[in-house]
């Protein structure tokens, strides 16, 4: 049992991890707002359309193309990828300042390798950050497998939108305890999906989960950033 | 190095936004300045202190913070970090920027790496025990402000068991009453801000 | 581009060298299934203006078509189609078409396809990529038509990918990679996907004088519409200055978003060319 790999994988997918997550409901609020999610029920459906059609084609594929090819182009072609893949502005805004974020917490603990240059990218204004690259370095480097890292970004990811859920909607904390054991079968599966992805797959996404995201900026009362 | 980063916390409707106004006008001749608002739904902090204020809007950011305004400057700053950092890109001069919290309850602290130095500042309409709970925001920030005094006869509160109180939790920390609305009081805090924060009586020496 | 040879090809360049200044075809070339018909001038721009027939009537399984459109500097040009694409089942394997767009510096190229009509086991994947001069204007809009089903069923069809890549041409950055991904097959819960109507349509537009007031101008229309249901974003990105926005929009019938895409491309051709709205009337 590699001890070190296993704490770097439970620190950098703590749910609590300072990265911003906390602010953002990447579109679950506008449906919020047109009152189809009030419920535990409605959220886990949402959320798993979420899992299912964006985190798995973007997030997953995303680490595990950096996993396939692990070198700074790869890295740069992927960031930019990700960042012109996502067509709603918030989103885009979120995933840049999260990856960013978990970029300098990652540089400021582990040594790993790319992370300088990931956050001096970053910094220079050529790459945008994001959050399912910046944790790939570092489980790539510490010699966790892909499906494993892909399934902790994708937990701590469900994990945060649930705890946000629960403060927005708000849904009880027992109840958002049970949409996070309902996901577990579901992150299992977009794990196994992604690897059955290509390149023609990368950001695909659906005209009704972009607009949800895209129409959230127009938002008179928002709890959320995106 | 960079600005000097001031935090100003307090409860709802204390007057954080008036206070940065209040301050911003008066020291806008000697220092640059600007200032992050963090707001729970919207960014109306921002847009009332660019409506009434003399900051220019590009000097203004305006934050959601979500429903936790307590964790974005506390546990997790990454967007107040964000503003500041894209601020002083902008504003290569700055000297001094304020991060207005949103609407906190009393226990709301600042993280030590968002800011120097930290107001909390509570309204006397509030009541007169607000210093008796003992919070945090009131115990630990650097200045400690008590506002709308003249409402004090109205609202049965009696000035001299807050200022008792106060004194009590802070030990010798400053304090200062203010009425913001008239400006009564503000010497005291750009007195503060001088000496204590910008140390311009050391500068000059 | 591919192995085998296409059903269709079609090549065309534009410059701004003809009579007067006008915009005219350098280079054309076609073969097999793609045509345009002679090109119209419909106002004194200098515009050309070239509509593309495909005359097989429909794309089929294992159906290859390739375009390729360049606009030189300072040329202007608007391409529209004769008719909806249809495409109707592919037991063969998708139909694809591939596109390749160039535009130059301050060209303006005007692209407005009429709607794409997947029918029964359809599967349809279309790739097009741009490259732009940062100075280019370049206004795109496509609409998606579920095709009519004999048991009166919306979405019988398999698959519909649009996959558009937009890259600034002087710096090779990639401004938007969109991936519209339409499996009614793997449709699960009720979020997303085309929510509670039936056609999709999305407009793309790059230019100088995209900004975020005009985003939100548009949004304010889009949110007064009240059969469009959809959403307008600002695109930009590191390391490139161009600038634009997507528009993503639902509807129950072809002719809301047909005409809400002209609607918008009009408001656009005349605050920064001073043209005359589009009129395509081909019905």
């Amino acid at each position: 049992m590699d001890l070190d790999a296993d704490f770097l994988l439970l620190h950098l997918s703590d749910s609590a991890l300072p990265t911003g997550a906390f602010a953002h409901s990447f579109g679950f609020e506008t449906y919020m707002d047109a009152e189809r999610i009030t419920n535990a029920e409605e959220f886990q459906d949402w959320l798993k359309v979420l899992l299912k059609v964006q985190l798995t084609s973007s997030d997953a594929l995303a680490m595990r193309m950096f996993y396939a090819t692990p070198t700074v182009s790869e890295l740069k072609r992927l960031d930019e990828r990700l960042f012109a893949g996502t067509p709603a502005r918030e989103i885009r805004e979120a995933n840049a300042r999260m990856g960013t974020r978990m970029a300098e917490i990652v540089a400021e603990t582990y040594s790993v390798p790319l992370i300088v240059e990931y956050l001096e990218l970053i910094q220079h204004r050529e790459l945008s950050g994001h959050p399912a690259l910046a944790l790939a370095l570092a489980t790539h480097s510490a010699g966790i497998d892909v499906d494993r890292a892909i399934h902790a970004h994708l937990t701590a990811t469900v994990s945060s939108l649930i705890q946000n859920a629960v403060r927005g909607i708000p849904l009880g904390q027992m109840a958002g305890q049970r949409v996070m054991f309902a996901m577990r079968e579901h992150i299992g599966a977009a794990v196994k999906r992604s690897a059955n992805l290509d390149e023609i797959d990368f950001c695909s996404g659906d005209p009704g989960l972009d607009i949800s995201q895209m129409v959230h900026e127009t938002q008179r009362a928002r709890l959320f950033m995106s | 190095m960079g600005p000097i980063r001031i935090g100003v916390g307090g409860p709802v409707g204390a007057g954080k936004t008036q206070l940065v106004e209040r301050i911003t006008r008066a020291l806008i001749d000697e220092v640059s300045m600007a200032a992050i608002t963090n707001d729970i739904y919207t960014i109306e902090d921002a847009k009332i202190l660019a409506a009434n204020g003399v900051l220019p809007e590009e000097r203004i950011v305006g934050i959601e913070t979500g429903g936790c305004p307590h964790t974005a400057i506390r546990e997790d700053t990454s967007m107040n970090d964000a503003a500041i950092k894209d601020l002083v890109e902008r504003f290569p001069d700055l000297e001094l920027i304020f991060v207005e919290s949103g609407g906190d309850n009393l226990s709301a602290t600042f993280s030590p790496e968002l800011v120097d130095f930290s107001i909390y500042i509570i309204d006397v309409a509030q009541g007169e025990k607000i210093p008796r709970k003992a919070g945090q925001g009131m115990i630990k920030s650097d200045l400690f402000i008590i506002n709308k005094t003249d409402l004090a006869p109205y609202v049965g509160a009696n000035l001299d068991v807050m200022v008792e109180d106060a004194k009590a939790f802070r030990k010798n920390k400053p304090f200062c009453l203010t009425n913001l609305r008239t400006d009564d009081g503000l010497d005291k805090v750009l007195e503060w801000i001088r000496h204590e924060v910008m140390m311009q009586d050391l500068q000059e020496a | 581009m591919t192995q085998t040879q296409p059903v269709g090809t079609l090549r065309l360049t534009i410059d701004d060298q003809g009579p007067q200044g006008q915009s005219r075809a350098v280079e054309q070339f076609h073969q097999g299934a793609l045509r345009v018909i002679r090109p119209h001038y419909l106002d004194d721009s200098g515009q050309v203006c070239y509509t593309i027939i495909a005359i097989g009537g429909g794309y089929l399984g294992g159906d290859v078509y390739e375009q390729q459109f360049t606009i030189k500097d300072n040329a202007k040009a608007l391409i529209t189609t004769q008719s909806a694409t249809k495409i109707y089942r592919t037991p063969q394997g998708p139909a694809t078409q591939h596109t390749e767009i160039n535009v130059g510096e301050n060209a303006v190229l005007e692209y407005l396809a009429d709607q794409t009509i997947a029918y029964r086991e359809a599967t349809y994947h279309q790739f097009t990529k741009v490259a732009l001069h940062p100075s280019a204007t370049f206004v795109m809009s496509e609409q998606i038509t579920p095709g009519w089903h004999p048991d009166g069923k919306h979405f019988a069809y398999d698959e519909m990918r649009l996959h558009t890549e937009i890259t600034d041409s002087t710096t090779g950055r990639l401004v938007l990679l969109d991936n519209l991904l339409l499996r009614p097959d793997s449709r699960e819960g009720s979020f997303g996907w085309t929510e509670q109507y039936t056609h999709s349509g999305q407009m793309i537009v790059m230019g100088e004088g995209v900004d975020k007031q005009l985003v939100a101008e548009l949004n304010e229309q889009l949110a007064a519409h009240p059969d469009v249901y959809g959403a307008v974003n600002f695109l930009s990105a590191p390391g490139t200055l161009l600038r634009g926005f997507i528009a993503r929009t639902l509807s129950n019938r072809t002719e809301e978003l047909i005409n809400l895409h002209e609607h918008i491309a009009s408001l656009l051709r005349g605050r920064w060319r001073g043209q005359e709205p589009v009129n395509l009337r081909k019905y």
